[in-house]
């Protein structure tokens, strides 16, 4: 019956992506609207509106404009390119090593993209350079994690799954250990970083916004460019081959799109685990694994995702804010295991 | 008239030579059968053929042209290999991976054709799984598997066709409905090649045996001159019975009541 149920959303799945924007943009206008100071639902639409189509805004006092468009604006938005970005490159990853667990947190890349971007705050560049040193430690970090991940999983081709996501956990432990290890030198700047690490969008701007935006479009472009071509590698390299996919081409397609996403999204928001994981493997389970859907849906899922969590990470408790990783685990953990029992009945 | 010319071919893995010395000329419409024991080399000549894994030295041609000069996309229009190991990836319906054979004959932003679309129903309808087409492929039996592999190479029209053990999986219907389908292939002119356990089905169907031991050839011609009794005693390093079959005109064999496998079953 559930089966039933999923080839049927499936055959209408064209119309799903509507449905994931329009849900996204409700939660986002209720994040807008929830804070220290509630904004009601028209006034958040009508400011955006005029904002949108450069029109004044002077009919509303200055703090409910400055509140809406100078902090929670860039804040909502960041969440929401976060979750995308985290989400649609742990999709990629997953049909690149063929492994469901292939998220950028569980390979290490997330962990590498933190250590990049702490060493980028703590050593000077982002003091010398300003906010771009950020992510760019983040993709100079995430890529060093990548490349050493896949080429140890490629030393034994008939273990490489296994030894990919081994490999991806002991080297991501010690990028993560050092990265403890930068923070605690740190001194008074250490509860700032933990912040940082855990996931934390409390203070953004427009420039990381049109950072993360920016690397999403290219990420995302790169891997709807091979999203076909990684199906066929789902059977296996040497098929793709036979199939005609030039290998070589979608690897470095998807390491490079993936991870240039995964690192402007850590380098803004910290490491946010089990967006890359859950989004996309629920996914897979309703909507099929065609990547050429699956990718653009995740990145929609993963931002509805993540503004959703944010929107609890904000008012679960007063005057308190939760990091969302924190958030991401408790909702994502339980969530995984019902898909999972659920699928194990079904087959 | 496509031909396929394999000039002294050896393939190591690391020091160890797999495939030594092997040659061998077949043109389009022919079935040639690759038989040997286990560890002959016999997969490992097939994706030689195929062109996935780099000689140590020799060459194969296909017209002429050296394959490992062609790219993937081209050699995918030339060559299918269908796999000992077929693998289904989950989430994808069984139309779904049939129509990946596709793929190289359309760039990335190009929706499938009408033509296309009738290539893998006529895929699907051969090998018998027309009725799996929108179930996952992943949930399907080792032999339903096997079958959609097949489908899939099929579905490329590719003019030679590597079969690496297409029988393995398949109970005797579905056996004989696959090498019916490979014959019907070489009456249309594709070169088939296949490794094959099964003597008597080698002898059946092929119209050249090329017979592997240790990597090298041992011997190669018409069923009749390389299915000799000694020969493959020899080889298999087993007793074997060549009884007569109701074709004449190929053997057949079984195994002696002497050999360990009898003894072990009496």
């Amino acid at each position: 019956m559930i089966q039933r149920a999923f080839v049927i959303i499936r055959y209408r799945s064209r119309w799903i992506i509507v449905l994931f924007v329009v849900f996204l943009a409700v939660a986002m206008v209720a994040a807008l609207s929830v804070g220290s100071v509630s904004l009601p639902f028209a006034t958040v639409i009508d400011v955006l509106w005029r904002w949108l189509m450069g029109m004044s805004v002077a009919a509303y006092p200055q703090s409910t404009t400055s509140i809406l468009l100078d902090i929670r604006l860039p804040r909502v938005l960041l969440v929401a390119l976060t979750g995308a970005a985290l989400s649609a490159s742990g999709a990629a990853y997953q049909g690149l090593f063929r492994n469901p667990l292939a998220d950028p947190y569980i390979i290490g890349v997330a962990s590498g993209a933190g250590l990049g971007a702490m060493i980028a705050v703590v050593a000077g560049p982002v003091r010398w350079y300003g906010t771009i040193a950020l992510p760019l430690g983040a993709f100079i970090g995430a890529i060093g994690v990548v490349l050493a991940v896949t080429a140890i999983a490629r030393r034994d081709r008939e273990h490489s799954t296994q030894d990919m996501v081994l490999a991806g956990v002991a080297i991501g432990t010690l990028a993560s250990a050092l990265t403890t290890y930068l923070m605690i030198r740190a001194g008074r700047q250490a509860g700032q970083l933990l912040a940082f690490l855990l996931g934390s969008a409390a203070s953004v701007g427009w420039e990381s916004v049109r950072i993360v935006a920016g690397s999403l479009a290219i990420g995302v472009v790169c891997l709807l460019i091979v999203a076909r071509d990684l199906n066929v590698l789902l059977l296996s390299e040497e098929q793709g081959t036979l199939l005609g996919i030039d290998v070589r081409r979608v690897r470095g397609f998807v390491v490079f799109g993936a991870t240039l996403m995964t690192a402007s999204a850590v380098a803004f928001h910290g490491l946010i685990g089990f967006v890359g994981i859950i989004v996309p493997h629920a996914l897979r389970l309703v909507f099929g694994g065609d990547n050429r859907a699956l990718i653009p849906y995740a990145a929609c899922m993963g931002a509805l995702f993540l503004v959703a969590a944010d929107l609890i990470a904000r008012t679960i408790q007063a005057q308190v804010e939760i990091p969302l990783g924190i958030v991401t685990a408790c909702i994502g953990s339980p969530v995984f295991l019902v898909l999972l029992l659920r699928r194990s009945r079904t087959v | 008239m496509n031909t396929i010319t394999v000039d002294h071919c050896c393939v190591r893995y690391g020091n160890k030579l797999v495939v030594d010395d092997v040659s061998l000329h077949a043109s389009s419409g022919s079935f040639i059968a690759v038989i040997g024991p286990n560890g002959a080399g016999k997969s490992t000549f097939l994706r030689a053929l195929a062109g996935v894994i780099p000689l140590a030295s020799g060459s194969i041609a296909m017209n002429g042209t050296a394959i490992a000069t062609l790219t993937p996309q081209q050699r995918a229009k030339h060559i299918a290999m269908v796999p000992q190991q077929t693998h289904m990836p989950a989430g994808f319906t069984v139309r779904e991976v049939v129509a990946m054979a596709r793929y190289a004959f359309r760039p990335w932003y190009v929706a499938q054709r009408a033509d296309d679309e009738a290539l893998i129903d006529a895929a699907l309808h051969d090998c018998e799984i027309s009725q799996y087409a929108d179930a996952d492929a992943a949930h399907l039996s080792g032999g339903e598997q096997q079958r959609v592999a097949v489908a899939r190479a099929i579905a490329q029209q590719a003019n030679v066709l590597i079969l690496d053990e297409p029988t393995a999986h398949l109970d005797l219907h579905h056996q004989a409905a696959i090498l019916r389908i490979a014959r019907v292939l070489t009456q249309r002119g594709v070169l088939v090649v296949a490794a094959m356990h099964d003597l008597n089905l080698a002898a059946a169907i092929a119209d050249h045996v090329l017979l592997l031991h240790e990597g090298r050839t041992i011997a190669q011609g018409t069923p009749v001159e390389v299915l000799q009794h000694a020969v493959l005693e020899r080889v298999y390093r087993t007793s074997l019975l060549c009884i007569p079959h109701a074709d004449a005109s190929i053997p057949f064999f079984v195994l002696a009541h002497d050999s360990p496998a009898h003894a072990a079953m009496s």
